[in-house]
């Protein structure tokens, strides 16, 4: 069963994805609220898809994914957030990560996303 | 009043993202009723969503407020399990559309080549709060759904 760590601050957002993902396959959700506790759960998890906010408390989503794909550099991350400004969507696909998704979103924008990232 | 300048354009992006992000998430409209000019962003409503607003060029807060019925509404849609008994969960979900909204607005900024960041938002519930931000001359744009009213409150200053 895929284990897909969820980061976002917002325990709204972390029920979102859930929600949107329980049809698509089986996954084992883990969850974190910043940049920190993601990383900490990585090191122990070693998730196969991270779904990452990046305006956080402690560490932000952009600072958190550079430290991942330093640990673990086929590390599958998927950035969502509500900032899409073209700087910052550069600077994730850089990193290497799989996709950007912009909040709101569609369920089938993630759904398709966690598909293509996993090989569902 | 003191900081008289602000340049109207920085409401727009903010008016645009709520009105864009009620249609996506709620299925609504969202209207503006009125723009005024206020000498400060305190929120008129008792649930107040705060967020800082930092750029090489700018600086400020954006604050929404909505009534407490407005508020729970909206979370509703989202998540039928938050209820006013959740506190902690209510209070994050409306912060969290306080971001989206404001994400949103950042990126219409982008578009102009004007990069600006985020804090993560800071939600004030009760009607009996007294909120004291800093004096900064603020464009207030009323808006209006069949949720309820949403005030948006933009202190921006350019320098």
């Amino acid at each position: 069963m895929p284990k897909v760590l969820i980061v976002d601050d917002a325990k709204l957002m972390r029920t979102i994805i859930k929600n949107s993902l329980k049809d698509l396959n089986e996954f084992t959700f883990l969850e974190a609220e910043n940049g920190n506790d993601a990383i900490d759960v990585y090191k122990v998890t070693k998730p196969d898809l991270v779904t990452m906010d990046i305006t956080m408390d402690f560490k932000n989503g952009v600072e958190a994914a550079t430290e991942i794909k330093g640990l673990d550099p086929d590390a599958n991350i998927i950035m969502v957030t509500a900032m899409g400004q073209e700087k910052m969507l550069k600077e994730c696909i850089a990193l290497g990560v799989k996709d950007f998704i912009v909040k709101p979103f569609d369920k089938e924008r993630i759904v398709a996303a966690v598909k293509n990232a996993l090989n569902l | 009043m003191k900081n008289q300048k602000i340049n109207a354009t920085l409401v727009n992006p903010f008016i645009k993202s709520a009105v864009d992000v009620f249609k996506q998430l709620f299925s609504t409209e969202l209207t503006k009723k009125d723009l005024t000019l206020k000498k400060d962003p305190t929120a008129s409503y008792e649930v107040a969503i705060i967020i800082g607003i930092s750029g090489a060029h700018h600086t400020g807060v954006v604050v929404f407020s909505m009534k407490k019925y407005t508020a729970l509404k909206l979370v509703g849609v989202l998540d039928s399990d938050i209820t006013e008994k959740n506190s902690e969960h209510f209070s994050d979900a409306i912060g969290e559309l306080g971001n989206i909204i404001s994400g949103n607005a950042l990126s219409e900024f982008a578009k102009n080549k004007i990069e600006m960041n985020l804090t993560t938002p800071t939600v004030i519930i009760g009607d009996a709060f007294e909120m004291h931000l800093l004096e900064q001359t603020t464009l207030s744009a009323m808006m209006t759904s069949i949720f309820g009213d949403i005030e948006i409150n933009v202190a921006i200053k350019e320098f």
